[in-house]
């Protein structure tokens, strides 16, 4: 039976990981909590005071507390305290804690129009309303933060975008 | 052919010079130089076999339409079938012919073509057959194909595909696309201009043009840097290759190592594609030495290259006249045939009439006239029209239209957001060519003095030529076979290109498809526009799959799930497999002993396992119920807070999806704990039915698999691992029973603990938060430790589940399994609310007592028997199949191979023995309950 763990790239140590590329730089953010919340989001945010519209891909998010839209009616809440009670609400959400589900990743750098070019088909000049969509191959949910980007990406793939982050963004070819 | 360097080349830089070996022979060129250009330089004239008579072949073209000179260059990395006319020479490359056994030059195999009548086209479905097919495939299979995979080599260099956007997209760098993309462009748009030569100009790198006065040359330095003032992207050694849904493009950009895909959005495309010289028909018109006149004049003019010296150049177009003149200017002696009869072309000498045949056979040697007459020549150069290039026009939607005077197809309506110009529109000519990018653009053309010229004339291939003639260089197809086709009943132009693969061949009939459409309609009595053309696919040229690929390839090949854990268990010793999209741990230690050794102790004592990846899909709301009964087979509505339920969900076709265990947390809230490898999947089934058939404000659906990892602790001794970690939870089977759940705590985090098995015996699995899995899988090793716990991985787990008889979806059950056939029927007929599928399960088919049913084999003897062999019907004349065995390993605790199978109306057949085949090889079996190791269950509250 043959030994394939030499075939897997190996888990960044995340504590210490960064990449310095050409024109970026990537490094691992702590994320202070995260939780799902589906339903009535105007209820949700009347009820926990966070802004229910959530930002879009690109949206320009505010530290340390943020929401970002996943889908119709889905909201990935990023904050230190639970906007509310894990489990459903009458008012007509659903809140489920999953901050131990998703790893972040800062970005910045000249080279943030490249990189999207290369991990999205996302148009700079209409990115939408959703936060969510696929980077490198994998789903994330995608904001701005400061001068850069955040991609907020399952813990289990986290290792996998990293890879694909230092390969698509490793030095191009000479012709 | 007898080629030759000389001074002059616009292209080529004479102080790097450069080395490459070709079949063994050391071939000098110059930096500019491709390989096909240096190889005509040296004088090599055989540079590849024809793909099925192994006939010599000489390069052609300039272009992607070179259908001869396929070679396999071995640099940095190896590169099969690539193009010599499009590969750049490079220092130290490795290049080799194809299809030439040793080489090209000396190929053994070229003996096939004195056997070629017995070889026409479709020979494969007449010839070979007897005594069996079988017999000669392996030889034939070696022949085919042409160049050469290196399975360890490096192969094309990976990089990330890009997304682009632009208001304008320019294919095509010729006069006519330059135009349009300065104007364009100095009007403010966002333009890009892609060529996929390495350098822009098209006609005007290698034709003389006067346009606005200036040498066209000149012209188009100063039309380039006006572009490039005013911000136009221009990317070379781009090829477009293909027009997609919503006008999407595909670019490949960079020829050599690594081209890199580029999938641009424009607003509008123009398309000025240009247009592909055409040959003639006459016999051995496939000889060495017998090429475009546009790529000899492309070779002379930019890389310094005259390709004979005594040169007849066959006209059926003015096209071929400056190549002729150009050719004797530099030193040729050249005659000229022209078709349309001679009419005086200036100095040169000129014969009126057409080629009837070549003379040579490695090389040419001289042409024979339809007259009669001879000539004693070393290269035929073939100015037979040009085609103009429709191909992308084609895949946007666009409808060809047959042009009479041109004798070619032209564009006829535009579609939406694409518009053709040039050469490629049929405008051939230069001035009308500008006239028509101005036009697309609403600018203004440039002046260009007229040139008179006779009209071309469309020379096809006639039936019943003398000789062979070749209308299909690539993929060796005939005019005759054209005809064989027809006789045979082969008339429409589609299944003329499928019965003799005419435009089958990598170049996609670039040189030939015209021809050969022709020539048919000619046999059937028809129009060529009503014989129509063959449909027009993406790619316009070979696209590497490492291109497509990007950088999906190797470890990124498909992203794969890492545990939380991995670490611990790299550090035990596991070797780590893929499995379910998860990176997972097989086994601890060395295989096969350590896989028996963990099997057997977990049976023993208890055993540790990662079981993360299992799904945590939460379903909430007031119709949380009422919607897992619906997705459902079984009826989980009344199941009380605080327990699980083994539940199967179903297709419409009521074939078995998944099978998972739900668990209902309270009123309103439930957990779904699917497959590992199905969580995708089950999160897109529910949440489709949800939007389809419920109010979506009274049910929520949430995967939060990755927020939690699953550790799982089996056997006799789990409880008292569990009751060590003190988790606050009575653990006693009063508080705690098998399929039910409960919350503790641990290190101050929520732990849920499930009474849920998956290996027969008494099991807890706990789950906790993935970044606090650390903390508890270090207490329950240690809890463990005095119990005797072994960790448990994969293939273990495998063992333990077959004893069981616990089924996996997708192995034990495959497109056709219904829940009944795995013993399930109680919901079909005591369910009252409606589910998924259940319709389907009303059917007869669905109904057949003599389905393939879920039962456990136990073979005779100690060796597994082999999973997918079949279980014989013997009753029959000849034996046929009654089953096949799904699941087979060796269960170190009953120290004997088990086995699970689906077996035709199995359920009836217990305690039967049956004779298993595989591989030519029979084995006898019993077959038995899926439970092998505990019917009555007691092992599950053992302990």
């Amino acid at each position: 039976m043959p030994d394939n763990v030499a075939a897997f790239l190996p888990i960044p140590n995340w504590t210490h990981a960064a990449l310095i590329l050409q024109g970026l730089r990537i490094s691992v953010a702590e994320l202070p909590g995260v939780w799902l919340v589906s339903g009535d989001l105007s209820a949700f945010g009347a009820q926990s005071g966070v802004d229910a519209e959530g930002l879009g891909a690109l949206g320009q998010a505010k530290t340390p507390g943020y929401a970002l839209r996943m889908a119709r009616g889905r909201l990935m809440v990023i904050g230190a305290a639970p906007p509310a009670a894990t489990g459903w609400h009458a008012a007509g959400f659903a809140v489920s804690e999953v901050s131990a589900a998703y790893r972040a990743f800062d970005i910045e750098g000249s080279d943030l129009p490249r990189l999207l070019a290369r991990a999205t088909t996302l148009d700079p000049d209409h990115p939408g309303p959703c936060a969510a969509l696929p980077f490198g191959g994998v789903p994330v949910a995608l904001c701005r933060i400061g001068e850069g980007l955040r991609l907020h990406v399952e813990a289990p793939l986290a290792p996998a975008l990293w890879h694909w982050l230092a390969a698509a963004m490793a030095p191009d070819l000479a012709p | 052919m007898s080629g030759q360097r000389i001074p002059g080349g616009t292209e080529i830089d004479r102080s790097r010079a450069i080395h490459f070996d070709f079949d063994g022979q050391r071939i000098a060129g110059f930096a500019g130089d491709t390989i096909a250009s240096a190889l005509i330089a040296a004088g090599v004239s055989v540079v590849g076999r024809s793909f099925k008579y192994h006939r010599p072949r000489g390069i052609w073209g300039w272009g992607p339409e070179e259908p001869n000179a396929i070679v396999d260059v071995t640099g940095d990395s190896h590169r099969p079938n690539c193009r010599a006319t499009l590969e750049p020479a490079r220092d130290g490359l490795t290049v080799r012919s194809v299809n030439g056994w040793p080489d090209a030059a000396r190929d053994r195999l070229a003996v096939i073509d004195r056997f070629a009548r017995f070889l026409p086209a479709g020979f494969y479905y007449k010839t070979f057959l007897w005594p069996n097919w079988r017999l000669f495939e392996p030889g034939i299979r070696a022949m085919a194909g042409l160049g050469r995979v290196r399975p360890g080599s490096a192969g094309f260099a990976a990089q990330a595909p890009e997304d682009a956007r632009c208001d304008l997209l320019v294919v095509g760098a010729g006069p006519a696309g330059v135009l349009a993309a300065l104007t364009a462009a100095e009007a403010g748009r966002d333009v890009v201009l892609v060529e996929q030569a390495p350098h822009a100009g098209g006609s005007l790198r290698l034709r003389q043009a006067q346009i606005d006065g200036m040498d066209g040359a000149a012209w188009l330095r100063a039309a380039l840097a006006r572009l490039a003032a005013a911000g136009a992207r221009v990317w070379l050694r781009t090829c477009a290759f293909g027009v997609y849904d919503h006008g999407l493009v595909g670019l490949a950009q960079g020829v050599g190592d690594g081209a890199r895909l580029v999938r641009l959005r424009p607003r509008q495309t123009i398309l000025a594609t240009g247009a592909i010289e055409r040959g003639l028909p006459f016999a051995n018109n496939d000889r060495p030495g017998v090429m475009s006149a546009e790529a000899a004049l492309a070779y002379l003019r930019l890389q310094g290259v005259l390709v004979g010296r005594r040169v007849a150049v066959a006209l059926a177009s003015d096209a071929g006249l400056e190549p002729a003149q150009a050719l004797a200017a530099a030193g040729a002696e050249v005659t000229l045939i022209d078709a349309r009869g001679a009419a005086g072309q200036g100095a040169l000498p000129c014969l009126s009439g057409r080629i009837a045949a070549v003379q040579g056979r490695d090389r040419v040697r001289g042409v024979t006239l339809d007259s009669g007459a001879s000539l004693a020549v070393d290269t035929v150069l073939l100015a037979g029209g040009h085609t103009p290039s429709l191909h992308l026009y084609a895949q946007a939607g666009g409808k060809p239209v047959w042009d009479d005077r041109l004798g070619a197809f032209v564009p006829g309506h535009d579609p939406e957001g694409l518009s053709v110009i040039g050469a490629a529109a049929g405008h051939l000519a230069l001035r009308a060519a500008l006239t028509s990018a101005a036009a697309a653009v609403q600018g203004t053309a440039p002046g260009v003095p007229d040139a008179p010229h006779r009209p071309s004339l469309a020379v096809w291939p006639q039936p019943g030529m003398k000789g062979r003639v070749w209308v299909d260089l690539q993929n060796d197809v005939t005019a005759k076979d054209v005809e064989l086709a027809a006789r045979e009943g082969f008339a429409s132009v589609e299944h003329l290109k499928r019965y003799t693969t005419l435009g089958m061949a990598t170049d996609q009939g670039k040189t030939s498809n015209l021809a050969g459409l022709a020539l048919l309609a000619e046999v059937t009595g028809r129009s060529i526009p009503d014989t129509g053309t063959t449909t027009f696919r993406p790619p316009f040229v070979p696209v590497p799959l490492a291109t497509l690929a990007g950088l999906r390839a190797g470890p990124l090949v498909n992203p794969l799930r890492r545990l939380a854990l991995e670490g611990e268990h790299r550090a035990a010793g596991a070797t780590l497999r893929e499995a379910g999209g998860w990176l997972r741990p097989a086994f601890y230690g060395a295989a096969p002993e350590a896989i028996q050794s963990e099997a057997l102790q977990a049976r023993l004592t208890v055993a540790l396992a990662d079981a993360s990846p299992l799904g945590k899909i939460e379903i909430f709301g007031p119709d949380a119920a009422a919607f897992l009964d619906f997705v459902h087979y079984n009826t989980v509505s009344t199941l009380s807070p605080g327990r699980c339920r083994y539940v199967f969900v179903l297709t419409e076709g009521g074939i078995l999806y998944d099978d998972g265990v739900l668990l209902r947390q309270g009123e309103e809230h439930f957990i779904l704990s699917c497959s590992s490898s199905h969580v995708a999947g089950m999160h897109a089934h529910l949440e489709a039915w949800r939007q389809d058939q419920f109010p979506q404000a009274r049910v929520m659906i949430h995967d939060t698999t990755p927020h939690w990892a699953t550790l799982t602790v089996s056997g006799p001794k789990s409880r008292a691992v569990v009751a060590a970690l003190a988790s606050g939870l009575a653990l006693d089977d009063g508080a705690l029973p098998h399929m039910a759940f409960g919350w503790g705590w641990f290190a101050g985090t929520d732990l849920r603990v499930a009474r849920v098995s998956f290996t027969g015996d008494r099991s807890y699995e706990l789950s906790i938060r993935a970044d606090r899995a650390r903390a508890l899988w270090l207490a329950l090793r240690e809890a463990g430790a005095p119990q005797d716990m072994t960790l448990l991985g994969g293939e273990a787990l495998m063992i333990l589940r077959v004893e069981k008889g616990y089924p996996i979806v997708g192995i034990d059950t495959d497109g056709a399994t219904l829940p009944m056939d795995m013993g399930m029927s109680a919901p079909l007929t005591r369910k009252r609310a409606d589910f998924i599928g259940r319709r389907s399960l009303m059917l007869d088919e669905a109904q057949r007592p003599d389905r393939p049913q879920f039962v456990g084999l136990a073979a005779e003897g100690a060796v597994p028997l082999p999973t997918g062999a079949h279980v014989l019907d013997l009753s029959g004349p000849a034996p046929r199949s009654d089953g096949f065995v799904t699941s087979s390993r060796f269960s170190p605790f009953l120290r004997r191979p088990v086995a699970l199978a689906q077996l035709r109306g199995g359920a009836g057949r217990l305690g039967e023995r049956v004779v298993v085949q595989h591989m030519g090889q029979r084995m006898g079996a019993v077959i038995v309950a899926p439970d092998q190791i505990d019917p009555e269950g007691g092992r599950l509250n053992a302990g």
